[in-house]
């Protein structure tokens, strides 16, 4: 017994230090601080409204992760900066916040607005901050149907001591909506504020051919992000009914090869077990007949 | 060589039957205390839902479905094992085979109940057989797992109507009465008639057929569920039979320790001998070079084609799970074909050393086989939590797992105050060989 004491020691040791390796696995990195990511991007919709999305993030090997729940403190005022307001990362690990109308926003001399995002750090992971520069664009879009095809006028300017100044030379994108992501179909150039686009006509719509279509400025280097929507009814009208598969793996039946290899099989099986039972009750008889 | 005679094996065979030793009391004790922490730990999950558990939206299967797929890994090793010993009349077989047969049914009867713990939402499990779809593996293994359940409990029960026939006309030992008119029934009125005889020995031959077939293609369906997975790491067409030889290998290390530790504890070592560990033990071997191949084949194939996540995912394995994968895919192969290839290492302790390392070896590899792939999906993670992002057991998970092994060992001792672990009939007709 005793020369097996060892041999038994080592072999309960065994689970037990491989068991250890799959308990740590939640915490690591548990106690290591992480540096997050920040992406801070500006937004000024249809509507006029002037958006700061601050989206936090991990980067590693499975790709980037979202950070959720974390507050973020958005600042403006380059020179003294001023807290314009704070809001928590959603479940995407963005930070929204709608600029209120009623806020005058400074400008530097190059007459751009500056914003700062800025995540102060917890026990889990190290502050982050990023700061952008916008001018502040007035963009204006109309949709325009006729024998020429269909068109989209686009006029965007700046104020600056309250000029109107028109933009030039700067490209603007026609975008639609899909499912993930804006998809570009169309792209313009502006001359003296004005642009216009021919918009193709092979864009999917829904069933009845609806489709907003969106002119923006799209990560725009001195204007961030600034965007028109309309409501068309330019899409290719398209039906997103499955096609009916009468036998498939997807379908309520099962396809027939499949029905009939698994009858084959179970019959086959279970006919050999009724074989087995059957000869019980065989035996069981030529018990009672002996008796 | 001693003679055994029929007298001496009913009353050296059936010693659990007639009577309660301390030793059984006490391992008794300890399966049922085990058991009583894992229902505590099922009553936690049930009130506090799966929470208390180390699943999360993105690692939705554990040790949960890692101990499910052991144990009907091990149900239908002992199936192959039981039919091929059965069908080939090996004739070292008689210790062993009655063993190989209890492992097959317990090992099938707890499997399943770790898909129920894993379960989210098991008041929908019903629905599963109100509106099955057959397209799906789920439903195939459902449909396995029955009907080799039946099979097996068939196979089982013919095979002990001969030792309960001879426990109930036995005059040699006291048994209650009780025992008596409960063999009286399960024995079907057998009295080792010619026809009898033949019935029972062709239905035996046909199930022993049978649960071979059924193990392989049960099994096989079981590896299809994670093969027909577009999952990095299981979408392999090689699933099928790798799990069936890894099943066999874990089968067969049970086997041996079972055998070792009823030996010990039932005192049979006057028919268990070495022989027979070296016999099984030479299973072990040949299956471990099988199993070894596989494994290779596997990793080799997966590693070379360098598709992203599954380079991922083998990184992963060489660096958060090297443990893991170092005792799972080279000592848990190397270690037993080391020990039973080499002529003088073949030892009782050490064979039993070897299974232990294969057994312990094929769980951490069912492990490696259902985690690090979940924690490496081709979508990216929704959650930034580490517990989302990583999967770690927790005690319940670990209580229930406990509760598993110790409820295996509860049916197999109570199987033993009713049925003998060494087969009598068997027993006595290769005796008859060996006077031949």
């Amino acid at each position: 017994m005793k020369k097996q004491a060892p041999f038994v020691f080592m072999l309960s040791m065994l689970p037990g230090l491989l068991v250890l390796q799959t308990l740590d696995a939640q915490d690591a990195g548990g106690d290591e601080i992480q540096s997050p990511y920040i992406e801070f991007k500006y937004l000024k919709n249809t509507e006029g409204h002037r958006i700061l999305d601050a989206k936090i993030f991990l980067a590693g090997e499975l790709g980037l992760i979202p950070l959720e729940g974390l507050p973020v403190k958005f600042y403006t005022n380059y020179e003294m900066p001023e807290l314009l307001g704070e809001a928590i990362t959603d479940k995407n690990g963005v930070a929204h916040y709608i600029i209120p109308e009623n806020v005058a926003l400074p400008v530097d001399e190059d007459n751009n607005w500056w914003f700062y995002a800025e995540f102060e750090g917890n026990e889990r992971y190290e502050m982050t901050m990023e700061e952008l520069t916008v001018m502040d664009v007035n963009l204006r879009m109309s949709v325009e149907e006729n024998e020429g095809g269909k068109k989209i006028f686009l006029e965007a300017f700046t104020v600056i001591d309250s000029e109107k100044i028109p933009v030039s030379n700067q490209d603007i994108f026609v975008f639609v909506p899909r499912m993930f992501s804006l998809l570009p179909v169309a792209e313009g150039y502006f001359i003296d504020g004005e642009a216009e686009v021919e918009f193709p006509d092979d864009v999917p719509g829904d069933e009845d051919g609806n489709l907003t279509v969106i002119g923006r400025f799209n990560d725009h280097w001195q204007f961030g992000n600034v965007e028109q929507r309309a409501e068309t009814t330019w899409g290719v009208p398209s039906s997103h009914k499955v096609a009916e598969s009468h036998r498939a793996l997807w379908t309520q039946i099962a396809p027939r090869w499949m029905i009939v290899t698994l009858t084959i099989l179970l019959a086959g099986v279970w006919g050999h077990y009724l074989f087995a039972i059957i000869s019980m009750i065989r035996i069981n008889r030529d018990g009672k007949r002996s008796e | 060589m001693v003679r055994i005679t029929k007298k001496n094996l009913v009353k050296e065979l059936t010693t659990e039957i007639i009577s309660t030793s301390r030793n059984w009391y006490l391992l008794f004790g300890v399966f049922v205390l085990v058991w009583a922490i894992g229902i505590y730990a099922l009553i936690q999950q049930i009130d506090k839902g799966h929470i208390v558990t180390g699943m999360r939206d993105n690692v939705v299967w554990g040790v949960y479905i890692v101990n499910f797929i052991f144990f009907m890994g091990l149900s239908y090793a002992g199936a192959l094992i039981s039919g091929v010993l059965h069908l080939f009349k090996s004739p070292w077989r008689a210790p062993v085979i009655r063993f190989a047969e209890l492992i097959t049914v317990i090992s099938l009867c707890i499997g399943p109940f770790f898909i129920f713990f894993c379960i989210g939402r098991l008041d929908r499990l019903p629905f599963l057989f109100a509106f099955p779809r057959i397209q799906s593996p789920i439903t195939w293994d459902v449909i396995a797992i029955i009907t080799d359940l039946f099979g097996c409990f068939i196979f089982l029960y013919l095979s002990l109507i001969e030792d309960f026939a001879m426990l109930r006309d036995t005059t040699d030992i006291s048994i209650k009465p009780w025992k008596k008119k409960l063999y009286r029934i399960l024995a079907l009125g057998y009295v080792g008639t010619k026809k009898q005889h033949r019935l029972l020995s062709r239905a035996k031959n046909v199930m022993a057929a049978m649960i071979i077939a059924i193990a392989i293609i049960v099994y096989s369906v079981l590896a299809w569920i994670f093969g027909v997975t577009l999952q990095p790491g299981w979408h392999s067409t090689i699933f099928g039979p790798y799990f069936v030889i890894a099943a066999v290998f874990s089968g067969t290390g049970l086997l041996i320790i079972i055998m070792q530790l009823f030996r010990k504890i039932y005192k049979l070592e006057k028919y268990i001998t070495r022989k027979h560990f070296v016999n099984v033990g030479v299973l072990l071997l040949i299956i471990a070079a099988f199993y070894g191949y596989f494994t290779f084949s596997d990793y080799l194939t997966k590693w070379y084609g360098s598709v992203k996540m599954d380079k991922i995912l083998i990184d992963k394995l060489f660096e958060d799970y090297y443990l893991m994968f170092i005792f799972a895919n080279y000592l848990g192969i190397l270690i037993p074909l080391i020990i039973v290839g080499i002529r003088k290492f073949r030892t009782i302790r050490n064979i039993v050393i070897a299974a232990v390392i294969a057994l312990l070896g094929l769980w951490f590899n069912r492990y490696i086989i259902v985690v690090p792939t979940l924690e490496t999906p081709f979508l990216p993670v929704q959650d930034y939590r580490m517990d989302f992002i990583k999967y770690s057991p927790t005690w319940v998970e670990w209580s229930l797992t406990a509760a598993g092994v110790a409820i295996f060992g509860i049916f197999m001792m109570l199987v033993s105050k009713i049925a003998p672990l060494v087969s009598i009939s068997e027993m006595e007709v290769s005796e008859e060989v060996q006077d031949q």
